[in-house]
């Protein structure tokens, strides 16, 4: 919290040249994703074209999501592992609960409440059970998977509600800019918000920083890493309902290995999985960053082992550069 | 902060409350499931011609066969193995005991050790690993109890009586020569862009499904025009999952906006295929061939011409659970069975949709 808060209060530079290399570590993440598709697009014209310009962007927007709750939840000092599983129990019950004839503004509201809920046992167990993150979310990794498998009724199931399609999955006014990527858009801005502006935004940083001084200066930890867990689990919900809907198909068999993606994501984004560090849109931008390269290489046509392999390496880039642009700025 | 603590609390045990009450409130919806469930039971029974005479052993005992099964959990395919299983026997007055190995070898080895220790007179094992499980077999062998392959192969050490399976080569071969002669009804023997979303690279359901596609297409173009136009621009890999075939989709699609045919490996990862193709304003324009005769799919071909669904080829997974029940009585009464039995997996096209489709089907 003090590193924060210091650099926060120190961007009124001196110089020129200084504002320059601050901007630079700053935004180095933004610099490499315009440099990336610069030299996309002359590897590949299909790049920059509307339709997969359009397409990169809805596909990357489920993982996005899901990320800024992992990325509330890393910050901490926690970690979230139950993401992909509670995005396939969402996508199950949204498939169930429409069957059943309940309205679909009701089951988004409802679903997401529900996952809330799934988050927050994790916040329980983690806090009030003192079990490491990891080891709790380990856990229900399995036990909402195996939830989502209970609940699911036949194989694929088909959801033909119009209004769900269209609120999760629908076209807005502006073409080939899909409900998911105005979803993200809002999702990212209410999450700028909180993380910079509000005490608990603030607090999340001082607990994954140093949760003993965080504790003596009166910070409602439990609560707030509760808080954090139970976003996560709303945000995973969110993904998993936007995923039945651009599938028209719930299933208990979505999402599976989503976890990782997003942790890779919100790592990208120069998120510390030790706590403390991390920036809402940056996350946002490591989760493009990972989509972009797969898109790239998919048009070129890389087949899919070497494709694995640059996946890593560009990871591992990625990270690096974050912890060299960390030095810098301490 | 006591106070906070206690708030919190409630709140929580408030939305555990909320939490419960709706769970139970989903019950309905799976207790009409399986009351669908049944009901397909039923239709099933009344289609089978005549109802089976109970199976006996020779001195007129009750015969009693063992399933290992290698997983459960999270496969659809393999509840409905079972499902298959357990209906042939309840059909032919048998006793099945299922065990459920929960993808561990040891598991299923000494589940394998239970069901000797039970004196069944046939072991039916869906193995985890083809050669992981032959410490179990060795034992039934010693104890001379006949053992049945079912789904998975078997090492040939494991001395199993015979082995019953879809023959994915052939699955894909036919899928591959209904989808060339929709594709040749459409275009003639223009060169014809396509695309491949399979399960896992180097995996062997996918290689064998793969290459029947593939030999089924030539086949058929070779009778028809004397040569191949068969032009595969990607191979992508989509977990046997519809969201991750989905972006994989969506990419073969902006890349090749001039794609006219897809080899989907199984039905599950169709809604992926759909979704792809409609972001890149491809849908309708795209002949689809699929594997695996799932009733969403038969469904698609039968009411919705446009998905571009041409064909899917059977795979169900209950006929081979039936299957290999019947084989184990055969085994047991002293009748001579085939070392390898693969399953029927009729074509369904639009021709035969209509009688296929079974809108109660768990499958």
């Amino acid at each position: 919290m003090k590193v924060n808060q210091e650099t926060t209060l120190s961007t009124p530079s001196f110089s020129f040249q200084h504002s320059i290399l601050k901007f630079i570590t700053k935004s180095y993440l933004l610099i490499f994703l315009c440099l990336l598709v610069i030299v996309c697009s002359f590897i590949s014209d299909k790049f920059l074209t509307f339709n997969n310009l359009s397409n990169i962007l809805l596909q990357n927007s489920v993982i996005s999501i899901i990320a800024l709750g992992q990325l509330m939840v890393v910050i901490t000092g926690g970690i979230d592992l139950s993401v992909g599983s509670i995005a396939a129990l969402a996508s199950v019950l949204s498939a169930s609960l429409l069957g059943m004839g309940v309205d679909p503004i009701v089951s988004i509201i409802l679903v997401m409440l529900l996952m809330a809920i799934a988050g927050l046992g994790n916040g329980l167990a983690v806090t009030y059970g003192k079990i490491t993150p990891f080891v709790v979310t380990l856990a229900t990794l399995t036990i909402y998977r195996g939830l989502a498998y209970i609940f699911q009724v036949g194989s694929l199931v088909t959801i033909e509600d119009r209004t769900f399609l269209s609120i999760l999955a629908g076209k807005t006014i502006i073409g080939g800019v899909y409900t998911p990527v105005i979803i993200l858009l809002i999702t990212l801005g209410i999450f700028i918000f909180i993380l910079r502006m509000t005490t608990f935004g603030r607090r999340l940083y001082a607990i994954g920083g140093n949760s003993e001084a965080a504790r003596l200066a009166g910070a409602p930890i439990n609560r707030d890493i509760i808080t954090a867990y139970a976003i996560s689990g709303a945000l995973a919900g969110l993904g998993g309902l936007i995923m039945t809907a651009r599938l028209s198909t719930g299933s208990a068999l979505y999402a599976q290995g989503y976890e990782l993606d997003v942790i890779a994501a919100v790592v990208v984004g120069g998120a510390s999985l030790m706590g403390g560090k991390g920036f809402a849109l940056n996350a946002v931008l490591g989760a493009f960053l990972i989509g972009i390269i797969r898109n790239i290489l998919n048009l070129t046509g890389v087949a899919s082992y070497p494709q694995m392999v640059i996946q890593g390496l560009i990871i591992l880039v990625a990270v690096l550069l974050t912890t060299l642009a960390a030095r810098k700025k301490a | 902060m006591k106070g906070k603590k206690g708030k919190v609390l409630k709140v929580a045990s408030l939305f555990l409350s909320c939490l419960v009450i709706l769970l139970t409130g989903c019950t309905p919806a799976n207790e009409t499931s399986t009351k669908q469930q049944t009901t397909s039971k039923n239709s099933q029974t009344e289609t089978t011609p005549a109802k089976a005479e109970p199976a006996k052993k020779k001195n007129g005992e009750k015969i009693v066969i063992g399933f290992s099964q290698r997983r459960v959990a999270g496969s659809d395919w393999y509840t409905n193995l079972i499902k298959g299983a357990e209906e042939e026997a309840k059909r032919r007055d048998v006793e099945l005991t299922v065990l459920d190995a929960q993808g561990d070898v040891a598991k299923q080895v000494s589940g394998v050790e239970d069901l000797i220790a039970q004196n069944v007179d046939a072991v039916i094992m869906n193995p985890q690993d083809p050669s992981g499980v032959i410490p179990a077999t060795t034992r039934l062998n010693q104890n001379d109890i006949p053992l049945i392959a079912v789904n998975s192969n078997l090492d040939a050490k494991a001395n199993a009586v015979s082995f019953v399976s879809d023959d994915p080569r052939d699955t894909g071969y036919k899928t591959g020569w209904e989808l060339a002669k929709a594709a040749s009804e459409k275009y003639g023997d223009k060169v014809i862009k396509a695309a491949m979303v399979s399960g896992y690279p180097k995996e062997l359901v996918s290689q064998y499904r793969r290459n029947g596609m593939i030999s089924g297409w030539t086949d058929f173009m070779l009778e028809k025009y004397g040569k191949s136009n068969l032009n595969l621009v990607a191979e992508r890999f989509g977990a046997w999952v519809p969201d991750k075939a989905l972006p994989e989709m969506q990419d073969i699609g902006t890349a090749h906006p001039d794609l006219k045919v897809v080899f989907c490996m199984s039905d599950t990862m169709l809604p992926g295929i759909y979704t792809g193709l409609k972001n890149t304003g491809l849908n309708e324009k795209v002949l689809i061939g699929s594997i695996d005769g799932t009733k969403d799919a038969i469904r698609r071909i039968l009411e919705e011409p446009k998905s571009g669904l041409v064909v899917t080829v059977s795979n169900d997974p209950r006929v081979q659970g039936a299957d290999a029940v019947k084989m184990a009585i055969d085994v047991v009464q002293g009748k001579q069975v085939p070392s390898t039995h693969y399953i029927e997996n009729p074509v369904i096209t639009s021709k035969n949709a209509k009688d296929m489709y079974d809108p109660n089907s768990s499958y």
